[in-house]
């Protein structure tokens, strides 16, 4: 490098370092050009940072000096004194591969990992050479690698063991491959404490939370024996939720033994833990017995605990100061500021804090337990234990939701403080736990209606699990104090649950009908049919069920639970004829049935309003709300209840009084992020009195990440190039063979995007709310053919697929219709739809062209509707049919025979002739573009080819065979590959591996929701 | 002996723009600082490394009258203190390598250095010439690395003797941390 090119090397490192991570390298890429000795060079000095980086950055800046102390310095390039490799992406250290640097320190460079065996991200901790090179030390490290790995508790980040082997691959950058002695740990993502405490106060609520998470933590650790040693803001982590994760367990101990090179300190530094805490960062949370070198037990814990409690509180550790001299004096001599503390501090905090802060460790509180109760004691009666000093935080409401994931079983206190409005204060706080279903039983949340039902008796819960594909029921039940949760028997489709009044029932719907089924099991009871899928269903008092659907201004419906004939309880306005009802919940006594007004597709413009079925007539009770629930008030206070509404992500609650049907205060928000759909469906559900549950929007990004394979007929995979991994949908390759339209799931919403296997970009098509997917490529491979939900039900649209052009729609219907050929003449779509009130498909065949240039309005929509229904002049059941590529003949899969079979026909004279062509199920077929093969996948999901001949006289089929019985990842129903115009390869779709480090999706409950909300009554509620 | 009001006196004259203030400080603290250094090593065995922030701070507190300097008084000592720290502790090394050599111990390069654990002065002498190669492409991230790992000053109180923001430090400082970095693990080259 020569100087000249310093000033832009740096200008780039420093705009590139403050990027995460993962976007450096395209912004290099950017910025850098073709100067590729510039972006190396820069390169070169992220890679550094990245090892040393994070070392600086997690400390407080008050610390800094302590920190990047030259002794620290030195001893760190000890440690490194053998020359050490950077592991770079794609590296392999046994099983595992190495993905990108996390940071580093004196303990070792730190990567996420990818475990190739367990299919999940790890963090590797590379051990430093001269550990690697002791053998006892590194045997002993092992044996306490072993006790470490038994720490097995939500709050603490698990040691996984401990992997010794040497690297393989092109990264290894070292002089010689040295023998990788790398500890394997659970990747926790998120920010530390140390980050979080930068960004700003804590609040009391939240710091109380985190600091009983800790504290649970350390009493699970220190019953094993195991005392951390470094505990401080940058060894604890957040992660989703609000979960505290420690990390670093039990490692400080490990390493403190380390042989130092000789190197001592000043006097006044004696001791080893003061080196060794140098070296890992600071000694501001280090004990006093820690400072003067003494043995450590448990009780230093408490010390650095309280000192990071205190941090939490004030933002700033007790005793750091600029220099280490300053620091270890003020751990020896100084008492920390307890007039720092926020003034609504409760007593028993403080009481906490001084206790844990004692010098003498004979004196200093001697239990992580210990710790933890006189928390929940805090928390348990914080208004009457807390100081009535004025100050502004005070008044302030703090609401902290936190939920411990401990295999579903710990539950976190929740705060809630609501000091200015002692009167309404509940006396029950709310608490919260949260469900995390393990992944054979994990939560659905595809659909438009809810997922999850809470009995009335707040004991059970009962949840969607498993994908499309899974076999035997979907629901389960899960018991609120228990850890599995249980199939409901017999109900293969089953989805909306809904519990009855006496939580002894399941009401669901399933193939287009309403059911029910005890929650004990036994037989299912189908109450009647329903036409289209459920928004919402609610079993009232009165024995009878309101349930609403996606058919538009059908309003709301009320069947018997006994069964019967659906009869309709509203019909839509007339001024709005947009307007649909949806997600009934009918209020006690059968005074009303509260219900959500909406435009299909336009969920944001919602409102909440109630029905009043004394007099037949409704009203509307909040704006821009959705899904409305009503809870009785167990605080005694006779005042009513609550409704609890969604809105804009988010669950809020108002006073609600039942007799006069009115909203009788402002909204209070329970719970801060809900998962909601499209459809307007919000995942929560309630007790009668006390509890809810509710998906936090996290679920709903479970997208199934998948990459785009090509396989080989003899089963060989090749990514396909180029191609990053996405919520894919099924692959279309264009005829040209040059692009590829797709599907893609994002945040809730599927559009089509385009793929050039040249240029390897992947650009959206469309962007619309809902589904937009499904695409079907023109025969000059310049439109696309693709399905949206856009005006509320699934029609057809057509767009040119250069991008400039916009969604022009082509069939307007109440059936939902899904494209899935073109005929060999380009006039035709082939398609196939579900008529409402209907669960069976038909294939139909709509012109093209001509419609397509008609004007949309409204009064045209009538017309529309029996214009594509008349046109659609082939009309017979099945699905997913193709057109052969001579045009002669339709392959598609009905299920007739009671299972999906393949079938041809002649086109366009369907009626003439039939072939089958699978033997013991066969779905998904196409055609080969030569027009010699049919593949199909069989009931196992092997792709099985049958030569064909479609030129003759006369249809022939040959004998199949499988070409790989791989199963690749099943999106939904829809033939989810496609063939390569050559034949030779196939595109096929791959699930990426369920990632156990990814949030998994979870639901939350919260008992004593209302607990400490400040209502807000205004003055028109008198 | 200069008293400790001196010093005081010094640095506040310094700080508000008196040139001439810092040739007569600078010797003083340099004094003082060697002093500390050699009296730390006489209780320490030969090949003890020093403490160097702990050493400037020591020196810091005999010569400075705290109840009369404020802050920016202080992080001008300790920018002072930090380039004097840097040259004894350099020239510390230098002399012990020196020693070793003329003891018949195999003569340490640079390069084998980072290869022997045990030598403690080496770091410092390695640092010093990366921070010596760092001046030349880059002088002020070298002035940062030495007001930090050799005066242990903050960030805050870096910007302060610098006369610029601490977010310019903060940025500096890691370019610096990384290039350093790099240079010292010549092999982490990518």
């Amino acid at each position: 490098m020569t100087d000249s090119s310093w000033p832009r090397v740096k200008a780039l490192f420093q705009a590139a370092v403050e990027r995460p991570i993962e976007d450096r390298h395209a912004f290099l890429i950017a910025e850098a050009g073709d100067d590729e000795v510039l972006r190396r060079e820069v390169e070169s000095l992220l890679a550094s940072d990245a090892l040393e980086g994070s070392f600086l950055d997690r400390l407080p800046t008050a610390q800094g000096s302590v920190l990047d102390d030259p002794l620290a310095s030195q001893l760190a390039s000890a440690d490194r004194s053998v020359p050490h490799a950077v592991l770079t992406a794609g590296v392999r250290v046994g099983p595992y591969e190495i993905v990108a640097p996390l940071g580093a320190g004196a303990m070792g460079e730190v990567y996420r990992a990818r475990d190739t065996k367990l299919n999940r991200d790890v963090a590797l901790k590379v051990l430093p050479e001269r550990f690697a090179l002791d053998p006892d030390r590194l045997a002993r490290f092992a044996r306490e690698a072993q006790v470490l790995a038994t720490l097995n508790h939500p709050n603490i980040a698990a040691i996984y063991g401990l992997e010794q082997s040497s690297e393989q691959g092109p990264g290894v950058t070292g002089s010689a491959p040295r023998g990788g002695q790398a500890l394997v740990l659970e990747l926790v993502d998120g920010p530390t404490l140390s980050d979080r405490i930068a960004q700003g106060p804590i609040s009391l609520g939240e710091a109380i939370t985190i600091a009983r998470q800790i504290a649970e933590a350390l009493q699970a650790a220190h019953e094993k024996g195991i005392v951390h040693r470094d505990i401080k803001p940058a060894n604890i982590k957040i992660a989703s939720h609000g979960v505290v994760k420690v990390l670093d367990f039990g490692l400080a101990k490990v390493w403190e033994g380390a042989p130092h090179a000789n190197l001592s300190t000043s006097p006044n530094l004696t001791g080893t833990g003061v080196v060794e805490r140098t070296i890992m960062g600071t000694p501001a949370y280090m004990s006093p017995e820690q400072a003067r070198g003494q043995s450590l037990d448990s009780r230093t814990d408490i010390w650095s605990f309280g000192c990071v409690f205190f941090e939490m509180l004030t933002g700033r550790a007790p005793f750091a100061a600029d220099t280490i001299a300053d620091t270890l004096a003020a751990i020896l001599e100084r008492e920390p500021d307890h007039t720092m503390l926020p003034a609504d501090t409760p007593v028993l905090i403080r009481q906490l804090l001084r206790r844990c802060l004692e010098k003498d460790r004979e004196r200093r509180l001697d239990s992580a337990a210990r710790a933890r109760l006189a928390i929940d004691d805090a928390i348990a009666s914080p208004a009457a234990e807390s100081v009535a000093l004025p100050a502004p935080r005070s008044s302030r409401f703090i609401r902290v939701a936190i939920a411990a994931l401990a295999g579903g079983t710990a539950i976190a206190a929740l705060v809630a403080w609501a000091l200015s409005q002692p009167a309404l204060v509940a006396p029950m706080l709310p608490s919260r736990f949260a469900i995390v279903p393990p992944l054979a039983q994990r939560l659905n949340v595809s659909g438009g209606d809810r997922d999850l039902a809470l009995s009335p008796d707040g004991r059970l819960v009962v949840y969607r699990a498993g994908g499309t594909g899974t076999a035997g029921s979907p629901l389960h039940v899960r018991s609120i104090d228990q850890l599995d949760a249980r199939p409901l028997a017999n109900i293969g489709g089953a989805y909306a649950p809904f519990f009855s009044p006496d939580s002894r029932w399941i009401g669901f719907f399933e193939s287009g009908e309403i059911k029910k089924v005890l929650i004990t099991g036994g037989p299912v009871i189908t109450l009647g049919p329903v036409s289209g899928r459920s928004l919402g269903a609610s079993w009232g008092d009165d024995n009878s069920i309101v349930f609403a659907t996606d058919e538009r201004s059908t309003g709301l419906w009320r069947v018997s639970a006994d069964g019967g004939e659906p009869t309709r309880l509203t019909t839509p306005d007339g001024a709005q004829p947009q307007s649909d009802h949806q997600f009934p919940s009918v209020l006690p006594d059968h005074r009303g049935v509260l219900f959500t007004i909406a435009e299909p597709g336009n969920a944001d413009n919602a409102q909440v309003a109630v029905l009043d079925l004394t007099t037949g007539q409704w009203k509307t009770l909040v704006r821009g709300a959705n899904q409305a629930e009503y809870v009785n008030d167990a605080s005694g206070s006779g005042q009513g209840g609550y409704l609890l509404y969604a809105t804009a992500g988010t669950l809020r609650a108002v006073r609600f009084d039942l007799a006069r049907l009115e909203v009788q205060s402002d909204p209070v928000t329970v719970v801060e992020q809900l998962m909601t759909k499209p459809s307007g469906a919000a995942n929560y559900a309630v007790s009668r009195r006390t509890a809810l549950v509710y998906v936090p929007p996290e679920a709903g990004d479970q997208n199934p990440m998948r990459s785009l394979v090509w396989v080989d007929r003899n089963g060989r995979e090749e990514p396909l190039r180029g191609a990053p991994t996405r919520g894919y949908g099924p692959p279309r390759v264009s005829p040209d063979g040059k692009r590829m339209a797709i599907g893609i799931v994002d945040q809730g919403r599927t559009n089509v995007w385009i793929w050039d296997f040249a240029l390897e970009t992947l650009k959206p098509l469309t962007s619309a709310a809902g589904m937009n997917g499904l695409p079907v490529w023109t025969l000059d491979s310049q439109r696309i053919i693709f399905m949206s939900d856009r005006t509320g039900v699934l029609n057809l649209y057509s767009q040119t697929a250069d991008f400039t052009g916009t969604a022009v729609q082509i069939t307007t219907s109440a059936s939902s219709q899904w494209p899935t050929s073109i005929t060999r003449d380009g006039e035709w779509i082939v398609a196939f739809e579900r008529r409402p009130r209907m669960t069976s498909s038909e294939i139909v065949v709509f012109p093209l062209t001509s419609p397509a240039t008609r004007p949309q309005s409204d009064r045209a929509r009538g017309h529309w509707h029996s214009l594509a229904e008349s046109i659609a002049a082939i009309r017979f059941n099945g699905s997913w049919a193709t057109v052969s590529p001579n045009g002669r003949y339709l392959v598609y899969q009905s299920p007739e025979s009671g299972r999906n079979e393949v079938y041809v026909r002649p086109f366009p004279e369907v009626d003439r002739d039939r072939w089958q062509i699978s033997k013991g199920g066969g779905t998904r077929a196409v055609w080969a573009r030569n027009g010699l093969e049919l593949f199909y996948l069989d009931e196992s999901g092997a792709l099985i080819s049958v030569p064909v001949q479609t030129s003759g006289p006369r249809f022939v089929a040959g004998t199949s065979s499988m070409i790989f019985d791989t199963v690749y990842a099943e999106p939904n129903p829809a033939r989810h590959y496609d063939v390569s115009p050559d034949g030779r390869r196939f595109l096929m779709l791959k699930d990426r591996a369920a990632d156990p480090n990814a949030t998994p999706a979870s639901m939350v409950v919260v008992d004593h929701w209302f607990g400490g909300l400040h209502w807000r009554v205004p003055e028109r509620g008198k | 002996m200069v008293s400790p009001p001196d010093i005081t006196a010094l640095l506040s004259d310094w700080s508000r723009g008196d040139r001439a203030a810092l040739n007569l400080l600078l010797p003083l603290v340099y004094a003082e600082l060697r002093r500390a250094a050699a009296r730390q090593l006489r209780r320490e065995r030969a090949d003890h490394t020093l403490q160097p922030t702990a050493l400037v701070h020591e020196v810091y507190l005999r010569l400075v009258d705290q109840r009369e300097v404020d802050w920016q008084n202080r992080a001008h000592f300790f920018g002072v203190a930090a380039e004097v720290m840097r040259r004894i502790l350099v020239d510390h090394a230098r002399r012990h390598a020196a020693i070793k050599r003329g003891d018949g111990q195999r003569c340490v390069s640079i390069d084998e250095a980072k290869d022997v654990a045990a030598s403690d002065e080496i770091p410092i002498l390695v640092l010093d010439h990366a921070l010596g190669r760092l001046e030349r492409v880059d002088a002020a991230l070298a002035k940062i690395v030495e007001l930090r790992a050799f005066g242990g000053l903050t960030i805050e109180a870096a910007a302060h003797v610098l006369g610029v923001s601490p977010s310019t430090v903060k940025r500096d400082w890691r370019t610096a941390r990384a290039w350093l970095r790099r240079e010292l693990a010549p092999e982490a080259r990518l």
